[in-house]
């Protein structure tokens, strides 16, 4: 580019001014970028810095930008301190409960069905009523582990809880029942579920008990678990709402689909208050259910699948179709796999989304064996005013897994960020 | 030819209603969780709006006895005046920042993932994390002030240091202070936002922005370099190029961005409930602090009727500004 206004002869001073201007205007460009960059990352650095400070160096004027002696000791200082409170029963079994649903739920989808119809072994009319039975006993096995766990438990916790994981349970029965499986593996793989499903509340339990009370390592895990396991039930029910909506003919479609849209645009202060309440009354304050339980689909989820899904084709479904695939196979075998990229976009973006949301925790958990990072953090400030060394590692602490998480899959955040704004 | 084709046709709706079946046993979680949470809940909003109660009592109905306490809620008012000021401010200027910062971005160039990477820092840490980081910076021995000393030092003036998080000075007091002009505290509504309050939207500001910009530099890529061959063979400058062509392409996602941030800034609530608990002076409150407050009983009775009456209210004042909007701007693109 640069010798072509040489070769047609505008004469080389001003081939020189054009190259020397497009250079100036490119590193002012950089400049301007990098000094943004600076401004914009500055506040991390400094608190990253501020952290290692001493009390008193920390808010000595003029501030400093390194620490005069490096207090490495501050950061598992903040893991040892202890706001009091010990692990309540009702917490940890909440817990447990919540990772249990989650395990049986993979375990039965992952089992419970084979790729042929089997035509020898147990009729449906055994094998409907028998796995309901099943899914009966388990809703009962809740209800009576809340009762030995939770002294004084209530029976309206006990029967919420129980209604909503079973009908949960139920849920999971009907995916797969509604394809003609073989009954008898049905029954094997829900009997082995459920037992999966105890299997890890019991071992969650102990955990959280283990984790203590009102403990940064606890809070932690809190703010851990309700991400990980928010994020991984959405990805479930999300993706199976929007292959209804991007594959499946069914009436309605249009009414439920524009529903869904309008309600992405309802301001969340209309609905506190009275989900509040809700909330309360089924006793789920203080409870894991009572985040997860409201949250395990979202609007947004299901619309983001669903326009990746409509731009994908359609061939390998309607050549499986016509082998006698079922819809659950489908969806499982070919639908899930091709939307593998879309479904790690909305796991971060609900990750993140779980770990920095400070108003839902703060409205339903409120006791400090069962705070998140971000509540705790406000607690901790309050507890340990004149120690911003201390406050700077806890919000470190909490931001240091996200900033993380971020930088090694910038990719799928920038994506469902600007899908989300661009299709949508 | 009726016989040989009913066979066909309710071979055909039996497949039409397995697949209706499946679609609505995929679509279960998705209804049951909205029928309970988003349509159940929204009804028993309306309710709870015409009662009082608060959670260990019955509800008892009110009428309209919320609404017509609307216009005489000089808290509540109060609370609506500062998130408009709040709107009106960071609004506009968090779209017009990433525009500009995208378009900057969008340039041909190396690193540029790296930019990216570090812009989008802020707005993936949570509000709470930045918050925190913000009360230190601005405390009184903090890095704000000493950069306001340094920048003063240089023409020579002293900074008088400011207590960023507890000052309730507006900023129309501020500029009509120096000609003697004294605005009453029964006028505070043209006192304008305080120092906190304009500390907070900064604030905010500086954790959106990354946000909005990943949208535009998305929306830049999609538009075709074709427009801007042509408009630079009519001769366009580059500054007409970006008038004429970027901006009227970017219309869908700038409506998209004014929309996401009125919606967003008129319920303000982590950086207030973190930072000043709605002082000084009420400068900082608003209405969802308020509902919150007044839901839980933070500071008195807990006023469950009240606090969705004002929610209600919100809803409809969002719902109007965002309308307007897709308005205005719609009607801008007709235009084109």
């Amino acid at each position: 580019m640069a010798s072509i206004p040489a070769n047609v002869g505008t004469g080389k001073t001003a081939a020189r001014v054009m190259i020397t201007r497009k250079q100036v205007v490119t590193a002012l460009r950089y400049l301007l970028l990098s000094a943004v960059g600076l401004l914009v990352f500055a506040p991390f650095i400094l608190s990253f810095l501020g952290s290692f400070k001493t009390n008193a160096e920390i808010i000595a004027f003029p501030p400093t930008l390194f620490p005069a002696e490096w207090q490495v000791g501050n950061w598992p200082r903040l893991f040892r301190t202890d706001l009091g409170g010990l692990p309540r029963p009702e917490g940890t079994t909440s817990i447990g409960l919540i990772v249990g649903l989650f395990a049986f739920y993979l375990t039965f989808l992952l089992t419970g069905m084979s790729n042929k119809k089997g035509d020898e072994g147990v009729p449906m009319r055994v094998g409907l009523p028998l796995a309901l039975l099943l899914i009966g006993l388990g809703s009962l096995g809740v209800s009576l582990f809340l009762g030995s766990q939770v002294p004084g438990a209530s029976m309206m916790l006990r029967s919420s809880t129980a209604v909503a994981i079973g009908l949960l349970m139920l849920i999971a029965l009907a995916i797969i029942g509604m394809s003609e499986p073989d009954w008898r593996r049905v029954l094997v793989a829900l009997a082995g579920s459920l037992l999966v499903g105890a299997l890890v509340t019991w071992l969650f339990h102990q955990l959280a008990i283990l984790a203590g009370g009102g403990r940064f390592l606890r809070w932690f895990f809190n703010t851990a678990l309700l991400s990980v396991i928010r994020a991984f039930l959405q990805l479930i029910f999300c993706s199976m709402a929007a292959y209804a909506f991007a594959r499946l003919k069914f009436p309605g479609k249009g009414l439920i689909f524009s529903f869904m849209l309008a309600s992405m645009m309802l301001p969340g202060a209309v609905t506190l208050v009275p989900a509040y309440v809700l909330i309360a009354r089924l006793e789920w304050i203080n409870k894991f259910f009572g985040i997860v339980f409201p949250g395990i689909v979202t609007a947004f989820g299901i619309f983001l699948l669903t326009q990746f899904l409509k731009a994908i084709p359609r061939d390998l479904e309607e050549s499986a179709l016509v082998d006698g695939a079922s819809y659950f196979q489908i969806y499982r075998d070919i639908i899930l796999p091709l939307a593998r990229p879309a479904l790690l976009t909305l796991f971060i973006l609900q990750f993140q989304a779980m770990w920095n949301d400070y108003l839902t925790p703060l409205l339903y958990l409120n006791t400090a064996d069962m705070w998140v990072l971000n509540v705790a953090l406000q607690v901790f400030q309050q507890n340990f005013k004149a120690e911003w060394n201390l406050v700077l590692v806890g919000a470190m602490v909490n931001a240091v897994p996200i900033l993380l998480l971020f930088f090694f899959f910038s990719r799928y955040y920038i994506e469902g960020v600007s899908y989300a704004g661009v299709k949508g | 030819m009726a016989a040989l084709s009913n066979p066909f046709k309710s071979l055909k709706s039996q497949a039409a209603r397995r697949e209706a079946f499946a679609a609505y046993i995929f679509l279960s979680p998705y209804l049951l969780v909205t029928l309970i949470f988003t349509v159940g809940v929204f009804g028993f909003a309306i309710y709870i709006s015409f009662t009082d109660f608060n959670l260990f009592t019955a509800p008892e109905w009110v009428g309209l006895k919320h609404y017509q306490s609307l216009f005489t809620d000089r808290k509540f008012i109060r609370s609506l005046v500062n998130a408009f000021y709040y709107a009106l401010v960071v609004v506009p200027v968090q779209t017009s920042l990433a525009i500009l910062l995208a378009v900057v971005l969008n340039a041909p160039m190396r690193a540029k993932q790296f930019f990216r990477t570090i812009f989008y820092a802020p707005s993936v840490t949570s509000s709470v994390v930045i918050s925190f980081i913000f009360w230190w910076l601005y405390l009184k021995t903090g890095y704000i002030n000493f950069a306001f000393t340094k920048i003063w030092g240089l023409f020579g003036a002293e900074w008088e240091m400011i207590n960023w998080l507890n000052d309730p000075r507006g900023l129309f007091q501020l500029i009509l202070a120096p000609f003697g002009v004294n605005i009453p505290s029964s006028l505070w509504y043209l006192r304008g936002p305080s120092i906190t309050w304009m500390a907070i939207m900064a604030q905010n500001i500086f954790t959106t922005v990354p946000t909005f910009m990943i949208m535009f530099l998305a929306a830049l890529q999609d538009i075709p370099p074709s427009l801007y061959e042509a408009a630079s063979i009519d001769g366009a400058s580059k500054r007409q190029q970006f008038f004429k062509v970027t901006l009227p392409m970017l219309r869908p996602v700038i409506l998209l961005v004014v929309v996401l941030g009125t919606i967003g800034t008129w319920q303000i609530f982590d950086q207030v409930a973190i930072l000043t608990a709605g002082g000084p002076l009420d400068t900082t409150l608003t209405p969802v602090y308020l509902i919150y407050t007044e839901a839980l009983g933070v500071s008195g009775p807990s006023r469950m009727g009240y606090a969705a009456s004002r929610a209600f209210v919100l809803g409809l004042i969002i719902f109007f500004f965002t309308f307007i909007q897709r308005r205005f701007i719609e009607r801008g693109t007709e235009h084109n």
